[in-house]
């Protein structure tokens, strides 16, 4: 998060890809200190310890004052903009030329922190793109952008980091929210859960239900023993290959993989880079104590970034992490929109704006040991190159609880002590467990991150990581989490991770003779009999249960029509395999010194029993509803709510130190933003360049250019094919068929939306902006709306904003998809230093204009460039992402930060980064060739089908379909 | 959170105590005076060799002297007993306890009559696992490094050395671990004695 700041500047080394910088002033640079210190922002005794404190620990002096609070970001960037001798700018999404913004990759971009602005025209008549980049003004940029716009000239502005990762967030939002979405599917499709039966295995399925009709009729009690004897088999062997995995895992008993000296040999400046990443999703009970447990981790806070992920529609939960006012490591990433609304999904989109070179996943209401980056840190360098992930050991902190909770840590003790350091020691494929997976971020990217259409992505991902010759290993520390205490929300949440396990065992079998050549026959047996057998056993084990008591209560009946070597087999796997799982659930609360629990190891033959309820709900929906996704409830238990009450009050910030008034380093970058030059619409500026005797050089009418540029209204159908492109398709043409499926939409216990709900829903979201939601969570944070809003915007607003609705009550949008759509027009650009200024004086921003702060329509665009095929790596040093506080200037309207004002508790340093809506596009849009975004948008709200899209989902239709 | 997510690696509210383990202020109560001692590592691939030593000496002794193969094994089984149940008293090692339970439950499947006496015997060893000092060591190493620690841990972070012998055993005694710990040795003789007695039953009904 605080990367590549240059160390005597503390400004981002040498441009964002490494490069030799351009326009370096002809006198030597100041130095960032002596900025900061002159302009008055730090006094020379901080600056002394931050010298200190950098040299310690290996990172940029700029880092070091963010991360003491001892500066807001925007005072750091105004001191660097100072020393680079460039213009500072303050990036609204609003700002950014949409059409020149298509020209651009984001993947690149989010690399390389920097955005393309706008195209304008010079004093001298000619054109130049201004760009606003968070890294010194860099020769590799103007390249850049001549390559791909064919204009030279090149204005390179300073901006912050954030206001980068807003503006690319913002207006490369459906390019983001594809690539968390469909990445995986459309690059690598068999590896992904999107298709849950291939041909092949509907096939074989067919055939073995044929099989066993045919046989029963043909010779009944052949086939019955047949099935019988598979039964067991699959039983004993499944059972067997754990009770000989967790064997060999007893030995981590007495292995330590990280020992506590290695920890302490670790200094500060060789520790990485760290992001952790923490999906949150209708918990706002539990944000508070978030804060809390995540305060605990031993780890230089300099090299630490934690991004909240919270969804679009959770006001509740972004309300309660506002109030939490987290510090500036925190950051709120609220992501947008779209289905599968799962888990991994949101964690592709926080991979995606990740800067630590590792990364981890934490639930809200975990409480990780507080050592454990440390000791994944060690068990990455002592693991070797191929080690990609690092996984935890997970328990619970509130086992006491009940009975369920008691049995449920008795499980996860013997999975995480036992069983998954046997899979380690063994070297088979680990089924990750569902957080504290420490994972090197570049080789996570180069797997494709999570599979949002896997309920159980984690145990996939370490299957695919095996699959890929990469390793995943286990590390002997302990992530304490809340032990499910309700039998409902328990079922629910088995069953997903059952279904999980199927999807992941139904991805992989696709090709058994590859999976063999990738990984080797004893892993491929391990695979089968872990990930495949879990789900079996589940599923078989009741029908043993019913023959033995089918046997007890008639043996005089039952003992005749069954082979002797039959019955004896039968219970010899039930004996056997329930005296296995007693006892691995002993022995694993005892080593965990959980003695209290040790007895209800006795009932663990009743609790697998409704392991077996869940499967048959797993296997109905891996049917029925394959991409449901059974939202776990947490923060049930007593001890969360109490500690959350302490963890919300052990929470303090302190107030970031204010922007001198009339400091000389604002004022001239105020002055700096400034720009004399006139805009030039981007289209405008590429026919120019195209037919340059054609257009005149100044005085272009907009109408010129507009017609220049592909219109919208031409038809023209994109296509996505593998490889990550979006190969256009003649007007027309069929389009291909989406391949990727669009899961189940509901997410609660709602009844699952229907295709006509989800398109408004969409539409709905995108009305919404920032400035809305804040509005509704905090009605006093937020100045009041611009006087006089487009006509038709507050006529779709007013029914959902009306003083009827209850407090607390999330807006509930107009139905807009049903209403006439405003009229497509261009939104008038106000240069930055409007804002800039406004703020400096005390104006609400908001003010300045009538225009609804929204994102520009989007109009027609030039060709998009293929997005890139692979994930983004990193290349060079990373990209300066330093944790910051707000400055105390309010902020333009539009922009995601929250205010303090009085009669609130201020939230100092907060930042909520939510993505401005797209304006609406006109009505019934042909997909443009120029738009692939936005025909993405059509096709995924045409194509969001209500639960069910597997097999049985004719079911669900009513009678007239 | 800021106030805690030092700039440093010091754990963030902790408490130095000497021996240069942080203890979390969560864990650290008034009583506490010194860090935890290491756990005994007991290394269970030497145990592993000195007991297969003993089986194999004792078979060859056995088949020298000529004992009938019944009473061999169930020499045999007793020697795992005794060897794995010191390891799980004294060396703090779990897994020590199921091969200790292991060697009890082959005791019973050749002596079906000694059920009695093996659990005796196995109760007096979770006895002792109720006073050994490399339980209460484990309990407290471990309760300095992970988040939940329950009352055992609190009390072996404050307790203070006691002088003599009755108060240390006190500070020791743990009648959890004592019940936790018959448990884990009693349940492979109890299960395989019930087993064959259920299979008996129902082969002769």
């Amino acid at each position: 998060m605080t990367t590549g700041l240059d160390h005597d500047t503390g400004a981002p080394a040498a441009g964002p890809t490494g490069a030799a910088p351009t326009a370096r002033p002809a006198v030597a640079e100041r130095r960032l200190g002596d900025v900061l210190r002159d302009n008055g922002t730090i006094t020379a005794e901080q600056l002394d310890a931050g010298l200190a404190q950098a040299r310690r620990v290996g990172e940029p002096l700029g880092s070091v004052l963010l991360a003491k609070q001892w500066i807001t970001r925007r005072q750091l960037y105004v001191a660097l903009a100072e020393v680079w001798g460039a213009e500072m700018a303050f990036v609204d999404p609003v700002d950014v030329d949409t059409d020149l913004a298509q020209l651009f990759p984001y993947p690149m971009l989010a690399r390389e922190m920097w955005v393309p602005l706008r195209t304008e025209r010079t004093d001298d008549g000619e054109l130049q793109v201004v760009v606003a980049s968070s890294g010194r003004p860099s020769a590799d940029v103007e390249r850049e952008v001549l390559e791909r716009t064919g204009i030279s000239r090149v204005h390179q502005q300073v901006t912050t980091d954030w206001d980068v990762q807003r503006a690319l967030r913002t207006v490369w939002r459906d390019e983001v929210v594809h690539e968390a979405v469909s990445s995986l599917a459309e690059r690598r499709p068999e590896e992904s859960a999107s298709t849950v039966f291939t041909w092949p295995q509907v096939l074989s399925a067919v055939l073995a239900v044929l099989a066993v009709v045919v046989g029963l009729v043909l010779d009944f009690p052949t086939t019955v023993v047949v099935l019988l004897a598979i039964i067991n088999v699959t039983i004993g062997l499944s059972v067997g290959a754990k009770a000989l995995i967790s064997t060999v895992g007893t030995a981590s008993e007495t292995v330590e993989q990280v020992t506590d000296a290695e920890v302490a040999a670790l200094t500060d400046a060789e520790l990485p880079r760290y992001t952790i990443l923490v999906p949150v999703y209708k918990e706002a009970g539990i944000v508070g104590l978030l804060m809390r447990n995540l305060s605990a981790l031993d780890y230089p806070r300099e090299k630490l970034e934690i991004l909240l992920l919270l969804e679009e529609d959770d006001p509740e939960t972004l309300q309660a992490a506002l109030a939490a006012a987290p510090p500036d490591i925190v950051r709120i990433l609220v992501v947008p929109h779209s289905m599968p609304k799962t888990k991994p999904r949101a964690c592709n989109v926080g991979l995606s704006f990740a800067r630590g070179e590792l990364v981890v996943i934490y639930d809200a209401e975990d409480r990780p040991d507080a050592d454990q980056l440390k000791k994944s840190v060690v068990a990455f360098a002592k693991g070797g190159e191929e080690l990609v992930c690092v996984q935890a050991a997970l328990n619970y902190f509130n086992a006491e609880e009940n009975l369920l909770t008691r049995m449920f840590t008795l499980e996860y003790s013997s999975w995480f002590d036992y069983t998954l350091p046997g899979l380690d020691a063994m070297r088979l494929p680990i089924p990750l467990g569902g957080t504290s997976n420490h994972f090197r971020a570049d080789m996570l990217r180069e797997l494709g991150g999570w599979d949002p259409f896997n309920v159980t992505e984690d145990a996939d991902l370490g299957v695919r990581a095996s699959a890929r010759g990469g390793r995943v290993a286990v590390v002997n520390s302990t992530t304490y989490e809340e032990a499910n205490m309700a039998v409902g929300n328990w079922i629910r949440q088995r069953s997903r991770w059952i279904k999980g396990y199927m999807q992941t065992f139904l991805v992989h079998s696709r090709h058994p003779l590859k999976l063999v050549r990738a990984i080797g026959l004893r892993q491929t047996i391990g695979f089968l009999l872990t990930i495949g057998g879990t789900p079996a056993t589940f599923l078989l084990t009741p029908i043993l249960w019913v023959l033995f008591i089918l046997w007890l209560a008639f043996p005089h009946q039952f003992s005749p029509a069954l082979p002797p070597w039959l019955q004896y087999v039968s219970l010899a796997n039930l004996l056997v395999g329930n005296g296995l799982i007693v006892y691995l659930s002993l022995l694993a609360g005892f080593k965990r010194r959980s003695y209290g629990l040790v007895a209800y190891a006795l009932l663990s033959p009743l609790y697998w029993m409704l392991h077996s309820v869940a499967s048959y709900k797993a296997a109905w929906q891996l049917v029925t509803k394959p991409f449901y996704w059974e939202k776990t409830q947490h923060g049930l238990t007593s001890h969360t709510q109490e500690d959350g009450e302490d963890g919300a009050a052990a929470v303090t910030t302190t107030r970031p130190a204010e922007l001198p008034a009339g400091s000389s380093a604002a004022s001239a970058t105020v002055a700096a933003v400034a720009s004399a030059h006139r805009r030039v619409p981007t289209a405008q500026a590429l026919a120019e360049l195209a037919a340059p005797a054609a257009v005149p050089p100044v005085a272009v009418p907009p109408a010129a250019g507009a017609a220049a540029a592909p219109r919208r209204d031409e038809p023209r159908a994109t296509a996505s094919v593998p490889g990550g492109t979006h190969a256009p398709v003649a007007p027309g043409a069929a389009p291909p068929p989406d391949h990727v499926p669009h899961p189940d939409p509901a997410e609660d216990l709602m009844r699952p939306l229907d295709l006509d709900d989800l398109a408004v829903l969409q539409a709905e979201l995108e009305v919404l902006d920032e400035r809305d939601l804040i509005a509704e969570l905090a009605p006093g944070l937020v100045p009041d709306r611009p006087a006089a809003p487009a006509p038709d915007r507050a006529r779709e607003r007013a029914p959902d904003r009306g003083p009827d609705r209850a407090p607390g009550v999330p807006p509930v949008p107009a139905r807009r998809a049903r209403r006439p759509l405003p009229p497509l027009r261009p939104v008038p650009r106000r240069p930055a230093v409007d804002r800039v200024a406004a703020a400096a004086v005390g104006q609400v921003p908001g003010q300045l204009t009538a225009e609804p702060p929204t994102r520009p329509p989007v109009r027609a665009l030039p060709a998009v460039p293929a997005p890139v095929d692979r994930p983004a790596r990193r290349r060079g040093p990373l990209p300066a992402v330093v944790p910051t506080r707000q400055p105390a200037a309010p902020p333009a309207v539009g922009s995601d930060e929250a205010r303090p004002t009085t009669g609130r508790p201020p939230v100092p340093g907060m930042t909520v980064v939510r993505l401005l809506p797209a304006v609406p596009a006109p009505p019934a849009p042909a997909p443009t060739p120029a738009a692939p975004a936005a025909s993405r948008r059509a096709r995924h709200a045409a194509n969001a089908a209500p639960a069910g899209r597997g097999l049985l989902s004719w079911l669900d239709r009513g009678p007239d379909e | 959170m800021s106030a805690s997510l030092s700039p440093s690696s010091a754990v963030p509210g902790a408490v130095a105590v000497p021996g240069g383990v942080a203890v979390p202020a969560a864990v650290a109560v008034p009583g506490a005076v010194a860090a935890p001692r290491e756990p005994i590592r007991v290394r269970m691939g030497v145990v592993l060799l000195a007991v297969l030593a003993v089986l194999v000496a004792e078979l060859v002794a056995g088949v020298l002297v000529g004992v009938p193969p019944h009473l061999l094994g169930v020499g045999m089984c007793l020697s795992t007993v005794v060897v794995f149940g010191l390891v799980f008293c004294f060396g703090a090692i779990t897994i020590a306890g199921f091969a200790a339970g292991a060697g009890a439950a082959g005791v019973v499947v050749l002596e079906p009559g000694w059920l009695a006496p093996a659990l005796l015997a196995l109760a007096v060893m979770a006895v002792v696992c109720g006073l050994a000092p490399g339980w209460a060591r484990v309990e407290a190493w471990q309760a300095v490094r992970s988040a939940p620690v329950g009352e055992a841990g609190q009390r072996a972070l404050s307790s203070s050395a006691p002088t003599s012998l009755p108060s240390r055993l006190a500070v020791r005694w743990r009648t959890d671990r004592v019940v936790a710990a018959f448990l884990v040795l009693a349940f492979p003789p109890v299960f395989v004695t019930a087993a064959i007695a259920f299979i008996t039953w129902t082969a002769h009904r």
